[in-house]
């Protein structure tokens, strides 16, 4: 019997189930690398909520922050590229303005604690984590 | 892969363009796959030697935290890595030798501790430590430019 095609029918669906392999395997590895950002982010959100506890607790004091962040104040992007945190008194750059509202951190008052929300939609991934003090 | 081709000339030319598209297909597919995987194993065992400095990285802090806590005083601002302090009147340093292990120096008697194996891997550079008043800022930095970080509070007196 002669063939029709160039191709056999089992060739066809070798070559479709190896494509769909191929689009699952690259699914996995992007989503995989999606949760290796969202982990790093968590990483420095953490860094960062420990670095200003820290501070609050044993230098600047939480009544004295308390005041400060009555109503919200943020740490903006440029500060937190700069390492600012590790350099400057918390105090001091604290601002009442977001520069970008893409990445910063918020601190303010709440009844009897202090929140720290950190906000970080760079790198693709949407992140945004607090914590209460 | 089996192909057949037709006795008609003017088909066989339209088939094996087909074979070579399908090849090349194929070939960039295998490729990207390949990379992808091999990338991806590569994170993975990255992700686990991160997990095993972090691990490392706390024991630092915890240490450096309990050696601190009570009266410890930073004798100069942080240099090389080298922690200078005086704690209940004794001169004590605590820094990471040369061979990368973790170690407490006090007038002389050297003791090792808490890190069996090197704290600096093959992908590390040597640990910074910099200092805001009582807060000690410790980073451990990777040669890819990532970087890992603690904050530890010494003379804990809280405010």
């Amino acid at each position: 019997m002669k063939k029709k095609g160039f191709i056999e029918a089992d060739t066809l669906v070798a070559i479709a189930l190896f494509s769909i392999l191929s689009i699952t395997a690259m699914n996995i590895i992007l989503s995989y690398r999606n949760r290796e950002i969202i982990c790093i982010k968590r990483e420095e959100a953490n860094y960062y909520y420990e670095c200003i506890i820290k501070e609050c607790k044993y230098q600047l004091g939480v009544d004295k922050i308390k005041d400060l962040c009555a109503s919200p104040m943020y740490i903006n992007k440029t500060d937190i590229n700069s390492n600012s945190i590790e350099k400057k008194d918390l105090k001091d750059i604290l601002s009442s303005d977001i520069e970008d509202g893409d990445k910063y951190i918020k601190i303010y008052d709440t009844d009897d604690k202090v929140k720290i929300e950190y906000v970080d939609n760079t790198r693709g991934e949407k992140f945004k984590d607090d914590i209460l003090f | 892969m089996i192909f057949y081709f037709k006795d008609n000339k003017k088909k066989k030319g339209i088939t094996l363009i087909s074979l070579i598209i399908c090849l090349a297909v194929s070939s960039i597919i295998i490729a990207c796959s390949l990379d992808l995987l091999s990338s991806l194993f590569i994170r993975m065992k990255e992700s686990v030697n991160s997990e095993h400095r972090i691990y490392k990285l706390y024991n630092i802090m915890i240490t450096v935290e309990n050696f601190m806590e009570e009266d410890g005083v930073i004798l100069d601002n942080v240099k090389n890595g080298r922690i200078d302090y005086t704690c209940k009147g004794k001169e004590s340093s605590l820094f990471i030798d040369s061979n990368g292990i973790f170690c407490f120096e006090n007038k002389g008697s050297y003791e090792k501790f808490n890190s069996p194996d090197s704290m600096i891997d093959e992908y590390m550079e040597p640990l910074v430590v910099s200092q805001k008043g009582n807060l000690l800022y410790i980073t451990f930095k990777m040669k890819k430019g990532e970087s890992l970080k603690c904050c530890v509070a010494i003379n804990k007196e809280k405010k």
